[in-house]
């Protein structure tokens, strides 16, 4: 055996791995090697150093330790689990419950649990931002609902410019009695002729009074019946207030938009702190 | 494996949690041994101890009883050391407890070192912290074998089993990685 070989059956050696033959060869090698024995001697020293280290003990608490550690995992662990479980469960429940109501309660509700199901199956972004979706939607139903509201006053308004004018010529017509009649209609007559740029509807009127007086005969509830076109001379005296309701609407229509601008805004700013908020999270 | 083992293992399978500290209190002795040759300090020993054994216990419904737990549990041990020395190196953090000179903290010097003369111990005492600082040092494949044969004490057959690799390389590495540290300490002993 010479030295290289020697060198490399040490670690052999020293753990008793090497055969009889073996270990003959490589003793004696190291009785006749000064160097080859102080280099199995420093080995055997090294590995020695060790020994103390086979004594070492783990840290007392350490399984103590190790346990909590691994409930803690655990619990974590069974807490996720179980929260999924109660989900499929939950899951399975509706669709359990979503055949019995077909069949008890029939299509209808079933629609519906359908609809729950797929929400309940949606990321929570997307439940959160078909909230603030329908938030928006009952905000804009309730602006919808604030403007007829808002411009109840000028059908108010019109209905009751109506009603004056229904009135007006109710009196009117109770005026116009059979004494007046001929009168009224020759004064009429003298209008149109003073008159030439009178307008075929102011024509078509006077023939209707005409008309109506001659109806005078038949009682008040013809004349009712037919009041609402014999009201059109009045629109002259009462146009300078149906052009100031339109104005009023306007004013009004301008403030609708603001509304449905604000409230926009407002959906759009909820729907941006929600996703913000669903970021975060 | 011994009836009263194979028990414990079946019952910590099951999730009995004292069953299984039973396991732990078996072989954590080795376990952290293993874990501080490998890592130099006592706090990451006991970090890769616990998270070995951790493992262990997740990895138990799997383990088959013809198998031996503790070759199983060295091999997790080491491959949880091996994570722990790379994420370290990725840090560029190799804290060393272990300084030339020092007294080690994790274990007391055996009473009979104590019967040669103060330079014996000095010198002693000086190699051992080499010896150990050496191994930290070393290739993590020679570190394995050095730390399961010189240490724990295992035979070249089971060392193959829990490093998975054959007797021969583990003979060829053993011999190169005392090689090594024989050369290192060689060194230090002459520079001093």
């Amino acid at each position: 055996m010479n030295c290289k070989e020697f060198d490399d059956k040490i670690s052999q050696y020293i753990d008793g791995e090497l055969n009889k033959d073996e270990e003959k060869a490589f003793l004696d090698h190291s009785n006749h090697c000064q160097r080859c024995q102080n280099t199995l001697e420093n080995t055997k020293r090294m590995i020695g150093s060790l020994e103390d280290l086979k004594h070492m003990k783990a840290p007392e608490n350490l399984s103590k330790n190790i346990i909590q550690a691994l409930e803690l995992e655990m619990e974590k662990f069974t807490g996720e689990e179980s929260r999924e479980s109660l989900e499929k469960s939950t899951k399975e429940n509706v669709q359990d419950n979503e055949h019995e109501n077909v069949q008890k309660i029939g299509q209808h509700e079933s629609d519906r649990i359908n609809r729950k199901g797929w929400f309940s199956k949606q990321s929570p972004w997307i439940k959160k931002a078909s909230l603030a979706a329908v938030l928006i939607l009952i905000v804009s139903s309730a602006v919808i609902l604030t403007s007829d509201w808002l411009l109840s006053p000028i059908e108010d308004d019109m209905v009751s410019m109506e009603s004056v004018e229904e009135s007006a010529l109710d009196e009117r017509v109770a005026d116009d009695t059979d004494e007046f009649s001929d009168s009224i209609n020759n004064e009429e007559t003298v209008d149109s002729q003073d008159e030439p740029e009178v307008t075929a509807m102011e024509e078509e009127e006077s023939e209707f009074r005409e008309e109506s007086s001659s109806e005078e005969e038949f009682g008040e509830e013809g004349i009712d019946e037919e009041t609402p076109d014999m009201n059109e001379p009045l629109e002259s005296e009462e146009g300078e207030s149906t052009i100031h309701a339109t104005e009023e609407e306007n004013t009004f229509g301008i403030k609708y938009s603001e509304w449905i601008v604000l409230l926009l805004g407002i959906g759009v700013i909820s729907i941006v702190v929600v996703l913000r908020k669903n970021r975060r999270n | 494996m011994n009836i009263e083992e194979a028990k414990l293992i079946k019952e910590s399978q099951q999730g009995n949690m004292n069953s299984f500290e039973q396991l732990i209190l078996r072989y954590q002795d080795q376990a952290y041994r293993t874990a501080y040759g490998m890592l130099g300090n006592s706090e990451d020993a006991k970090d890769a101890t616990q998270e070995a054994f951790i493992k262990i216990y997740k990895s138990l419904k799997n383990f088959k009883l013809q198998s031996n737990f503790s070759t199983w549990m060295y091999r997790i041990v080491h491959n949880t050391c091996l994570d722990m020395i790379r994420k370290r190196k990725r840090r560029q953090e190799i804290p060393m407890e272990t300084k030339r000179k020092s007294n080690d903290e994790g274990y007391e010097i055996p009473l009979e070192d104590t019967a040669d003369g103060p330079e014996e111990l000095l010198d002693y005492q000086f190699v051992k912290g080499e010896v150990k600082r050496g191994i930290l040092e070393l290739p993590n494949e020679y570190q394995g074998v050095i730390i399961l044969r010189d240490i724990e004490g295992l035979s070249y057959e089971r060392i193959a089993k829990v490093l998975e690799i054959s007797e021969g390389t583990v003979k060829s590495r053993l011999n190169r990685g005392r090689k090594q540290l024989r050369q290192r300490l060689t060194n230090l002993l002459q520079d001093d």
